[in-house]
């Protein structure tokens, strides 16, 4: 038929152009349209056209009886090859092979239409799957191997998913695939077209596929990640609106503490408390407004510290990224940590440093001003012991008493001198000789120094009294009995004149140390002085009143020390004094071999 | 040349030391008095005119004072201070003799106002040379100030 609607194309070989009617009236929804389909048939028949009915059978019997009736003498049509019946009863590649033989016999007949593509799931109103259309696409190019043309027959345009519609790319082709209804759109292509169309459609198929694919790959990042994702949008035109939720991942919803999915629409404000407040309000329009992204910093939800990123997507929508930083922030403590101790460790360092140096300087203090003393007092004997001897060599009008003065001085200052050298080795000595604790028995300790004094007092009178028994304790016997001797010196020593010297020696617990005390009735020491008398040379009294070189107490304090004791004093000026001594309880201790 | 009635007071502990510097001014031509005593504490009775010093005929005001330093409880530097922050005693010339060479005793000394700063010799021919050039000079050249409270004259 030539109403304009059909169209004389070129086929695939030869130059015969043929008028081709899409003569496919078996499908058809109402009884109108259904006529029309007949019209449309019999007015090609009647003309120079190639029809073929393709249908159910049963449609086909009932298309080929009206048209019987009309007149139409179908069985030579069909001998001519003019027209082709092709029963339908079935679906799939039968079907297609049907209209396939049917356009055979048809270009056997000396019809050069050729090609023929049925679908097949059309029959069943059912639009094919993207997998079909794919699958067709590989029957097409099966066909153009053994046909020259093909005849896509597309009905029904309703049934199209608009998705299809859309993408498919169907509407910039109207002669194709425009126009609602088959009848009012009859239509031949050529196999080039078609083909293309096919391609076309595949393609666009194709990359939706892609595109469904980039999507999943997408929704797939979006679901999997670590990070909280979310899509919020404010309300557009209502500046400080409080932002809602779109969409987030499982992570944002982990990190809301919610579960299920009912956060769609919630205020973003209430799923996240603390880590959203209203005033990031303005920030969410500020971006909505101009776009970018604005990092907000770090906030916690709860115990998790979070880094909260936002930014614009498009209109009114933002998203957020938050980035769980409790583990780095952890980190971070533990190196600040770490940091801190080793910073405090250096301080400690160089404060240990600061203080040994000053007790090194101390110690050079210390020895210097030792030297200082000991030159002193080795001078002063020696002065003495030149200044008599050039005086008797001298002075030739001497009397003789006074000679023997001078002598006698002479010799005091020898005796003098060698008491001090004396004292001063045993001092230098406890600096140097190893120390190693054991239990003492502080009664031989006390013994022995009796003993000793008894030597050195040279008969002097004294009266002494050992209150209670005395203990074990860890040191040195040998070092304590010159400690407990030189306190007992001083105590007989320091009393004054005509006063019967009286000692009281007792002991006393005192936190996991034993107190051993030495009590006088002598002099006493005014406290301002009672630190003093542990130095070295340090003399509170004159040489003549109470002879002595000043190193006694020095070395019962070095001696005490060194065994890890310590020594001090309770005393009043004219009240005598209470010396004591604490050293570890030999109980308390290792009972053996602890050096020091 | 002796000089009388001229009062030099010692402070040392040491006896012989003391006794030196004693026989030392004797044989320069100090004749008479020279006083000794033995601790601060003691010097410090004496020029207050205290306890055995109270009278003024045996124990009078001297006009020099030689001062050891190496005194029991170190009361030598401490008996300097308290003489120079006396009304009118501070004006006494006090030479320190002593065997310290340590210079922080010089420096102490004269901060806290002494006159002079003599080294016992270790030999007493080197002590005489010294006690000669001392009184020569402190008894004989040097202008003394008046150190008697109640005879202060009205200014």
């Amino acid at each position: 038929m030539d109403n304009g609607t059909s169209q004389r194309i070129r086929s695939g070989f030869g130059d015969a152009l043929i008028p081709l009617h899409a003569h496919i009236a078996f499908f058809w929804e109402t009884e109108e349209e259904f006529a029309t389909a007949l019209n449309y048939l019999e007015e090609g028949l009647r003309g120079t056209d190639h029809c073929v009915i393709f249908g159910h059978e049963k449609a086909n019997l009932r298309v080929c009886r009206i048209l019987a009736d009309r007149g139409l003498d179908l069985e030579d049509l069909e001998t001519r090859g003019r027209l082709a019946l092709v029963g339908a009863s079935d679906t799939g590649d039968a079907t297609l092979e049907s209209i396939a033989a049917a356009f055979s016999r048809m270009v056997g007949a000396g019809a050069t239409v050729l090609r023929l593509l049925g679908n097949i799931g059309w029959l069943e109103q059912r639009w094919p799957s993207v997998r079909d259309l794919l699958a067709m696409e590989a029957k097409v190019t099966v066909a153009a191997e053994k046909f020259p043309c093909v005849i896509l027959c597309l009905y029904d345009m309703s049934a199209v998913p608009a998705l299809i519609m859309l993408h498919g790319g169907m509407e910039t082709h109207p002669w194709t695939f425009r126009g609602a209804s088959l009848y009012k759109n009859p239509f031949c292509v050529p196999v080039e077209t078609a083909v293309k169309q096919l391609d076309l459609m595949s393609e666009t198929l194709i990359e939706l596929e892609r595109k469904k694919e980039a999507l999943q790959l997408y929704q797939l990042m979006f679901a999997r990640t670590r990070n909280g994702l979310l899509i919020v949008s404010t309300e557009p035109g209502k500046p400080r609106s409080a932002p809602r939720v779109v969409d987030m991942n499982p992570a944002a919803l982990k990190f809301s503490g919610r579960s299920g999915s009912d956060f769609s629409g919630s205020v973003l404000a209430e799923l996240f408390p603390g880590l959203f407040d209203r005033e990031l309000e303005v920030d969410f329009d500020a971006l909505a407004a101009g776009g970018g992204s604005k990092d907000l910093g770090e906030a916690a939800i709860g115990k998790r510290r979070f880094r909260v990123v936002l930014f614009a997507l498009f209109d009114n929508f933002l998203g957020i990224v938050l980035s769980d930083i409790t583990k780095r922030k952890r980190a971070e403590a533990e190196i600040a940590k770490l940091l801190a101790k080793v910073q405090n460790d250096a301080e400690e360092l160089e404060k240990r440093v600061v203080e040994r140096t000053a007790q090194l300087e101390e110690k050079n203090r210390e020895l210097d001003s030792f030297a200082h003393s000991v030159s002193h007092d080795l001078r002063a004997p020696l002065r003495a012991v030149r200044g008599f001897t050039e005086i008797l060599l001298e002075d030739g009008t001497q009397k003789e008493a006074e000679r023997i003065a001078h002598l006698k001085r002479i010799l005091a200052a020898a005796q003098g001198m060698d008491l001090l050298i004396q004292d001063l080795l045993a001092y230098s000595r406890l600096g140097r000789q190893e120390i190693v604790l054991k239990p003492v028995s502080l009664e031989q300790v006390v013994r022995d120094a009796v003993r000793q004094l008894e030597l050195e007092s040279a008969g002097r009178q004294y009266r002494l009294e050992i209150s209670g028994e005395l203990p074990e304790v860890l040191g040195q016997h040998a070092v304590l009995v010159q400690v407990v001797l030189n306190l007992m010196a001083n105590a007989i020593k320091f009393v004054p004149e005509g006063v019967t010297p009286q000692l009281r020696i007792w002991a006393e617990k005192a936190d996991g140390a034993r107190r051993l005390f030495v009590q006088d009735n002598g002099i006493g020491i005014a406290p301002q002085h009672q630190e003093r008398i542990f130095k070295i040379f340090e003399r509170l009294q004159g040489v003549e009143a109470y002879p002595g070189t000043g190193v006694g107490l020095a070395i019962v304090r070095k001696a005490v020390t060194r065994l890890g004791g310590r020594v001090g004093l309770e005393s009043r000026e004219g009240e005598g004094s209470r010396f004591w001594i604490e050293l570890r309880d030999a109980g308390e201790g290792p009972p053996t071999g602890e050096s020091i | 040349m002796s000089y009388v009635h001229h009062t030099i007071l010692i402070v040392d502990d040491n006896v012989d030391d003391a006794h030196f510097t004693q026989f030392a001014l004797q044989r320069v031509g100090v004749i008479s008095p020279v006083q000794t005593v033995r601790t601060g504490k003691e010097a410090l009775s004496y020029l207050s005119g205290a306890g055995d010093y109270a009278d003024p005929e045996s124990s009078p005001l001297p006009m020099l004072v030689l001062l050891d330093l190496q005194l029991p409880n170190n009361s030598g530097l401490e008996l300097l201070a308290w003489l120079r922050g006396q009304p009118v005693l501070k004006r006494l010339p006090v030479i320190v003799l002593t065997s310290s060479r340590e210079p922080a005793d010089v420096n102490r000394a004269y901060e806290l106002g002494c006159n002079s700063y003599l080294i016992k010799p270790t030999s007493f021919n080197t002590l005489l040379v010294m006690m000669q050039s001392l009184v020569q000079y402190w008894l004989n050249l040097n202008e003394t100030p008046q150190v008697h409270p109640d005879k202060e004259l009205p200014a």
